[in-house]
């Protein structure tokens, strides 16, 4: 089963660039999103393996606070795709607990890479299911 | 003065210094003087002369001080009077006639008369007899105009003495003769006990030893009826040198031990004085050398007053001192403290520059990171859709390489000015500039946007002026007319000029997506408004407002902006219009 990615980027070049590469390596574009504002609800709804969140979004929020909220209410990995390199910004976005933090333009076998070691992380945290009670 | 003529005179100078002090301290030279005078006499009478001459020549001064002619004529007279008694005549005849040439203005003719006598008995102890007699003689004629009996019978006995010396026996023995007659009218014993003795030695020496004894008898009486002991002594003598003479052995140990008691009487009264004097001498040498401690004492007082006198300038000197480097170093508390709070508030404004300085380079260095990526992209892009044999799909992909460029052209511009700004400062050329032409060449360089996003733009302009940088002007025009384009799509940008009194007003105008009134608080502060992505996704760092404002302040010059969301926005820049 193809891992489902969903894109926040809302620079025409990027994003297209973004979803040759995801296509080329074999995943599934669940959804993409141009802005930070509506992105959540998107994401929300289309319900991905992994978001691939850009920082400078257009609207109230960025893709850090858009990032923080994912991890928090939808638990949903995700890895930024930037051109930020400054410590200030790094350090917010770690804060975020991203699975990874790639600069544009992302290349095919970094962005894969990236990809699979975060959902391989994703699976050995998984939860094992709680065992039914038996009755006494 | 009492306690003179009573022989106390330990007390009579005790009495007297404390007169002198106190009318001394009471400023009352007259009485000081007099004072001074008694206080003289009584050391004259111990035997203290150069002591009573060195008072009697105070007294005398005070008395010139004071002008009281009849004063300094005393004072001299005793002055004169302590020198002949000293044994010094000529000095003392000296102050004798100086006093008796102040008295001539004087109408007292008595005290003319004695000043004459002392003169007379002054030069009779020198021997000069003739001299003696001339002086004494004018001292009888006044007191004989006077008639003054007891006088007139001492100037006779005087002269009786001096013609005595000279051999002059006749008239000798009529002056005593004369004085007698004086003397006994008055009925003075004593004055006779001399007047009969001085008969007696007259005859004596004329060899009529009859009446040489009837008259050494005579003192004999007189000296009983005085009852005087000098005057015993006086006719003891007589008679015990007379009776020696004429061989009367028994009668000569009669009066020799007259003479002798007398003596031993006069000599218990000498001792006494003589006691009385090394009372005297020692109260006034105690006085002396407690004058001469008060004095020590005194100053040492002063001394120590001088020592604290210094003490407390030196105090206060170094108090002044310390008070002046307190207020030195107070000053100098004050200076650096507001050096520091100045500093810090340097070191504020740096550090939130320091801080915009880096937001700027980090948006950026990303703005043109994210260029260079999309144009590393793009190359990708266009690789895979011509491999895959799909031209058809970079369409879209070459409106937005386009898109970029424009993106970058502006980025790179605002950048450049930027650089320049902050490097070499802005000096603005100012001249007058028209303002319509610089709308047509803003609106036509950025017409192709324009039509590309369907907005049309409108110039409404007079023939108005701008006194500013032309390049200024240009830059301010090309960032807000980019922002109206940036943020409209389908709308109108209007670009318009006015003027004011001695302003001009340009207005550049959008029917655009508006600003939030949260962004447009702070519309001109680098990194507090960031950037906006603009209607078809037009990216900026949000530098070129910043620098509208700084070239705006640059020339002169005020910048407002009005905005509403989803109504437009407009910014209205104020500019001189002439020359200022």
């Amino acid at each position: 089963m193809k891992i489902k990615v969903f894109i926040v980027e809302d620079e025409y070049i990027h994003l297209e660039a973004i979803k040759i590469e995801l296509s080329e390596a074999g995943f599934e574009i669940a959804g993409e999103c141009r802005d930070a504002d509506s992105a959540f609800e998107e994401i929300r709804v289309a319900s991905p393996d992994l978001v691939l969140v850009d920082i400078a979004l257009p609207g109230k929020n960025n893709g850090i606070t858009l990032a923080e909220k994912i991890n928090r209410v939808l638990n949903i990995p995700h890895i930024f795709t930037t051109s930020f390199s400054e410590e200030d910004v790094v350090l917010e976005a770690i804060a975020t607990n991203p699975a990874g933090y790639l600069h544009k333009p992302v290349d095919r076998v970094n962005l894969a890479a990236a990809i699979r070691l975060a959902m391989s992380h994703e699976i050995r945290n998984e939860r094992p299911e709680e065992k039914p009670r038996t009755e006494p | 003065m009492n306690y003179n003529t009573l022989e106390k005179n330990h007390l009579a100078f005790e009495y007297l210094n404390k007169a002198v002090d106190m009318f001394r301290k009471l400023k009352l030279p007259d009485d000081m003087a007099s004072a001074m005078s008694n206080l003289a006499t009584v050391y004259f009478e111990t035997g203290q002369f150069e002591k009573a001459i060195s008072l009697y020549d105070e007294v005398y001064r005070i008395d010139l001080s004071t002008g009281n002619t009849k004063s300094q004529s005393t004072s001299l007279n005793n002055l004169g009077r302590m020198y002949v008694d000293w044994g010094k005549f000529e000095t003392g005849i000296e102050f004798y006639k100086r006093s008796l040439a102040l008295l001539a203005t004087v109408s007292d003719r008595e005290i003319l008369a004695v000043r004459y006598n002392n003169i007379g008995l002054a030069c009779q102890l020198m021997g000069d007899h003739g001299e003696a007699i001339r002086w004494i003689n004018r001292a009888l004629q006044i007191d004989t105009d006077a008639y003054n009996a007891g006088k007139i019978g001492i100037r006779l006995f005087n002269l009786a003495t001096s013609y005595m010396a000279l051999k002059d026996l006749s008239r000798a023995k009529s002056y005593l003769e004369q004085a007698e007659k004086y003397f006994t009218g008055l009925d003075l014993p004593s004055r006779l006990t001399r007047i009969y003795g001085r008969l007696g030695e007259l005859y004596q020496m004329q060899g009529d030893f009859i009446k040489a004894e009837m008259y050494y008898l005579k003192t004999e009486e007189m000296a009983e009826r005085a009852n005087a002991i000098p005057e015993k002594a006086i006719a003891g003598n007589y008679l015990y040198n007379f009776y020696k003479l004429t061989s009367q052995p028994e009668k000569a140990l009669k009066y020799l031990e007259m003479r002798t008691s007398a003596n031993d009487s006069l000599y218990k009264l000498e001792a006494a004085k003589q006691i009385e004097e090394l009372e005297t001498r020692y109260q006034t040498e105690k006085k002396e050398s407690e004058i001469e401690r008060l004095e020590a004492e005194n100053e040492l007082h002063l001394n120590e007053v001088r020592f604290r006198k210094r003490e407390r300038n030196l105090a206060l000197g170094g108090l002044i001192i310390l008070c002046g480097f307190l207020a030195g170093l107070n000053y100098l508390y004050v200076t650096v403290r507001k050096q520091k709070r100045i500093l810090a508030g340097k070191n504020e404004e740096l550090d939130r520059l320091n801080q915009m300085k880096n937001r700027l380079f980090g948006i950026i260095s990303h703005d043109l990171r994210n260029v260079s990526a999309a144009y590393q992209s793009g190359s990708r892009i266009i690789q895979y859709y011509l491999e895959k044999g799909q031209p058809e799909k970079l369409i879209p992909l070459a409106s937005e390489i386009g898109k970029n460029a424009r993106n970058l052209s502006s980025l790179l511009d605002n950048l450049l000015e930027w650089a320049v700004l902050q490097i070499k400062g802005l000096k603005p050329d100012f001249r007058l500039v028209p303002v319509k032409e610089e709308f047509i060449l803003q609106s036509e360089s950025l017409g192709e946007l324009c039509t590309a996003k369907s907005n049309r733009v409108e110039i409404i302009s007079g023939e108005d002026l701008v006194w500013c940088d032309r390049e200024s002007l240009r830059l301010i025009l090309r960032n807000l007319l980019f922002n109206a384009v940036k943020f409209t799509s389908g709308g109108l940008i209007s670009l318009k000029s006015w003027s004011e009194g001695n302003s001009t007003l340009i207005e550049v105008s959008d029917t655009g997506c508006g600003i939030p009134p949260e962004i447009l608080d702070n519309l001109f502060e680098f990194g507090n408004a960031g950037s906006r992505i603009g209607t078809e996704g037009e990216k900026g760092t949000g530098l070129g407002l910043q620098l509208v404002h700084d070239h705006v302040s640059k020339n002169n010059g005020t910048i407002r902006v009005r905005s509403e969301v989803y109504k437009g926005t407009a910014f209205t820049i104020t500019l001189p219009n002439k020359a200022i």
